[in-house]
C-alpha cells in the first residue's frame, strides 16, 4: 500500500521497452513535473528475486548521447544459499534526486527518461548473474 | 509463539507480496516462474532460539553512557578486547551450544526472525527494520561486555558513511584466517578493497546525504507493509558487496562484520533524526508497542519495545558521538524543563522549578533546547544565535558571553529551489555567564545572525521556534 499523499505526486507507471542483452531492463518513464525542486524517487514495485541468490540493482538514467547517469541503487540480501523459488518484495525505494536532476541538465525538454536497471552481482564474480524481473518502475515525488 | 508457521498470516502475507499479479511487463522471470511460491516457503534449516519462559521486561538500563566507536580507530588495547570479546562468545559455541550468548545463537537470532516468510516474525521489508535491529545489537553488545566482565564495553561499528572507511576494519581482517575471532572465510569482498561508490556515496555520489534528506520516516523507515530507501541501499548492498555469508539473511550474522554493519546503519537511523527537526520517528501506538524479544546478557528471555529503543543515548546507553565528561556517571540523564515559551516569547527562568535553579547554582550540565527553528533556506550560510539583538547585531562570536550556538544551512541544490524557510533543532551549553543571567532573573530575548555578514548589513532576526525549553543533566536512583 502506497500512502495517499505518495499517490498525488505519482507520475504514470511506465513500461519496459527494449530489453538488453546483458540482463538488465529498460524502462521509459515519465518525469514527474518538479524533478529540480523536489525529491524524487524511484519506486520498483513487485520485485522478484531468487531466494537462494542476494540481488544489487543499479539504476541509470540514459542521457540524450546513449550515456548512462548514476541514479541509485537497491538492493536483497538472499534468504539462505539453500532456499529454493524466489520472492517478492512489493516496493523497493531508491532516492534518485541528484541523480536524475544531473540527467535533466542533459535533456531540459524531455518529459520521459529511459531507466536501466541492471542486477550489479553479488560480490563474488564468479557468480552467475540473478534472474529477477520488476513489474512497474515509477519516478514519484514523496 | 516462536518456530510454528501460521498458515494463514502466511498465506496473506503472500497475497500482499503481490503473489499471483500478472507480469502485463512481460519480464522473463515472471514468465517463467516454476511454481508458486507457498511450496517453498518452508524454512530451509532451523534457527530456533533456545527454550525459555515468559519473557521478563527491559529493565531500565542505568550503565554510563559511552560512545561507540568507528573500528579503525580503536587503539590497540580496544582492538584486543574487541577480539577476547568474541572469542569468549564463539568459545560458548564449543563449551556449551544452547548457550543463547553463544555467537552460532547469536546469529541465530538474525536467522529465525530475517530467514522467514511469516510476517509475524519477519522483521525486514517494514518500519520493525530499524527498530529491531538496534534492539538486536544491543542485546549483542551487553553480552560481549558481560563476557569480558566490562560493563563499558560497546560495539565499534564499521562507519562506512564516511569515505575514509570504505575497506573492510583493519581488526577485522588484520590477521586474515580463523586465528582472528572477528574473521569471517566467505566473505566476496578483499581486505583492502574499498566498497563501491555507487552503494555508500563519493564526492560526486551523495549516497549519505540523499539518504539524510529524505524528509519523512516512512521514506526513511518504511511503514507497516514497505520498507525506507536505506534497508535496500546502503544496507542491503553493503551486505551483498561482502558477501559470502553476509549476503544471506539466515547466515549473515556468522559473518563479525554483520555488528559493525548494522551499527553503521543505526548510526544513519542516528544521524536522520538529528538532521532535521521534522525528521521524528512514528508516533503511531502500532510502531512504538511493537515487541521484540532477545536473551540478555544473563540468558534471561527479554522483551523490548520500539518505543524502548528509540532513545538510545538516554536508554541504550550509547551515543555516535565524542566522549562527553558527565557520560561516565552510572544513570545520568537528561530531564527536560519546560518555560513556557509557547506564551512569552522570553526565555525565563521558571520560578516555581527549583531543580533548575539547584542546577544553575551548582556545576551540573544544563542545556537550553530550540525546537524548530526557523532560518531562512535561500543559502548555504552559518548563523549564529545570541541571548539579546544587541549581542547578535554586535556579533562578537562563540568568546562572547552572549553567544548561544551556531548553526550551519547547507544547500544541496545551487539554484535554490528549496523553501524558503526551513526548521532545525539546536541544543547550546549554558555557559557560566549564562547560568549567572538567569539566576540573576534576567529576560533574554534569542536572536540569530548570518555570521558572515559585514556589520553594516547585519541584519539580527528574532528567533522562532515551536518550543523552547533546558533539560537538566542529573543521576537517577538506580533500582
Amino acid at each position: 500500500m502506497i500512502p495517499g499523499r505518495i499517490l498525488f505526486g505519482l507520475a504514470t507507471a511506465c513500461m519496459a521497452a527494449v530489453q538488453p542483452g546483458d540482463g538488465a531492463k529498460r524502462f521509459q518513464v515519465e518525469v514527474p513535473a518538479a524533478v529540480e525542486s523536489r525529491q524524487t524517487h524511484l519506486l520498483l514495485r513487485d520485485v522478484v528475486v531468487p531466494r537462494n541468490r542476494a540481488v544489487v540493482l543499479r539504476a541509470y538514467a540514459l542521457g540524450a548521447d546513449s550515456a548512462k547517469i548514476f541514479l541509485g541503487t537497491t538492493a536483497i540480501p538472499g534468504i539462505s544459499r539453500e532456499a529454493t523459488g524466489t520472492s517478492t518484495t512489493a516496493l523497493l525505494r531508491i532516492n534518485v534526486t541528484t541523480g536524475l536532476r544531473r540527467w535533466l541538465a542533459t535533456s531540459r525538454s524531455a518529459r520521459k527518461v529511459d531507466v536501466e536497471i541492471s542486477d550489479a552481482g553479488s560480490g563474488d564474480s564468479t557468480a552467475p548473474r540473478s534472474t529477477w524481473s520488476v513489474r512497474a518502475v515509477e519516478l514519484v515525488h514523496p | 509463539m516462536f518456530g510454528n508457521e501460521n498458515d494463514a498470516s502466511r498465506r496473506q502475507f503472500l497475497q500482499a507480496l503481490g503473489i499471483g499479479v500478472a507480469g502485463m511487463w512481460g519480464s522473463e522471470l515472471l514468465a517463467t516462474t516454476p511454481a508458486p511460491l507457498d511450496e517453498h516457503h518452508q524454512p530451509t534449516h532451523t534457527c530456533d532460539p533456545p527454550a525459555h519462559g515468559a519473557a521478563s521486561s527491559f529493565i531500565r538500563d542505568c550503565r554510563p553512557i559511552r560512545p561507540r566507536q568507528i573500528a579503525d580507530r580503536l587503539t590497540p588495547a580496544e582492538v584486543t578486547q574487541l577480539k577476547a570479546a568474541y572469542k569468549a562468545m564463539r568459545d560458548l559455541d564449543t563449551s556449551d551450544p544452547n548457550d543463547p550468548r553463544g555467537f552460532r545463537q547469536q546469529a541465530n537470532v538474525h536467522c529465525f526472525f530475517c530467514a522467514t516468510s511469516d510476517p509475524s516474525i519477519q522483521v525486514h521489508g517494514t518500519w520493525k527494520f530499524f527498530a529491531w535491529h538496534r534492539a538486536y545489537l544491543y542485546f549483542h553488545e551487553r553480552i560481549l561486555g558481560k563476557l569480558i566482565g566490562n560493563e563499558n564495553f560497546r560495539l565499534p561499528f564499521w562507519g562506512w558513511d564516511s569515505t575514509a572507511f570504505h575497506k573492510l576494519p583493519v581488526p577485522y581482517v588484520t590477521p586474515n584466517d580463523a586465528t582472528n575471532p572477528l574473521f569471517n572465510p566467505t566473505r566476496a569482498l578483499a581486505p583492502g578493497t574499498p566498497l563501491p561508490d555507487s552503494d555508500v556515496g563519493s564526492a560526486t555520489i551523495p549516497v549519505i546525504a540523499d539518504v539524510l534528506s529524505l524528509a519523512t520516516f516512512a521514506e526513511f523507515g518504511g511503514t507497516a507493509s514497505t520498507s525506507g530507501v536505506p534497508e535496500g541501499s546502503p544496507h542491503g548492498s553493503v551486505h551483498v558487496d561482502v558477501g559470502g555469508d553476509m549476503g544471506f539473511f539466515d547466515t549473515a550474522g556468522r559473518d563479525p562484520i554483520f555488528y559493525q554493519h548494522h551499527g553503521t546503519v543505526d548510526k544513519l537511523w542516528s544521524d536522520w533524526n538529528r538532521a532535521a527537526a521534522t525528521h521524528t520517528n512514528p508516533a503511531d501506538p502500532a510502531f512504538l508497542n511493537l515487541t521484540f524479544n532477545f536473551f540478555d546478557e544473563n540468558k534471561v528471555w527479554r522483551s523490548i519495545k520500539a518505543s524502548q529503543v528509540l532513545d538510545h543515548e538516554n536508554s541504550l546507553r550509547y551515543v555516535y558521538e565524542p566522549y562527553r565528561f558527565w557520560d561516565i556517571f552510572r544513570c545520568f540523564r537528561w530531564r527536560p524543563v519546560a518555560i513556557g515559551w509557547r506564551t512569552t516569547q522570553r526565555i525565563t527562568l521558571p520560578p516555581a522549578n527549583r531543580d533548575l535553579g539547584l542546577a544553575l547554582r551548582g556545576d551540573g550540565p544544563v542545556r537550553l533546547h530550540f525546537r524548530e527553528i526557523q532560518f531562512p533556506r535561500d543559502r548555504t550560510a552559518v548563523y549564529d544565535i545570541y541571548v539579546s539583538q544587541e549581542e547578535a547585531q554586535a556579533a562578537r562570536g562563540a568568546e562572547s558571553p552572549g553567544w548561544l550556538a551556531s548553526v550551519g544551512i547547507v544547500l544541496n541544490d545551487r539554484e535554490n529551489k528549496h523553501p524558503v524557510r526551513g526548521t532545525a533543532n539546536v541544543i547550546a551549553s549554558v555557559r557560566p555567564q549564562l547560568r549567572a543571567r538567569l539566576m540573576r532573573g534576567d529576560t533574554l530575548q534569542p536572536y540569530f545572525v548570518e555570521r558572515s555578514q559585514r556589520p553594516a548589513s547585519r541584519s539580527a532576526l528574532p528567533v522562532r521556534a515551536a518550543d523552547v525549553f533546558f533539560s537538566v543533566g542529573e543521576m537517577d536512583r538506580e533500582r
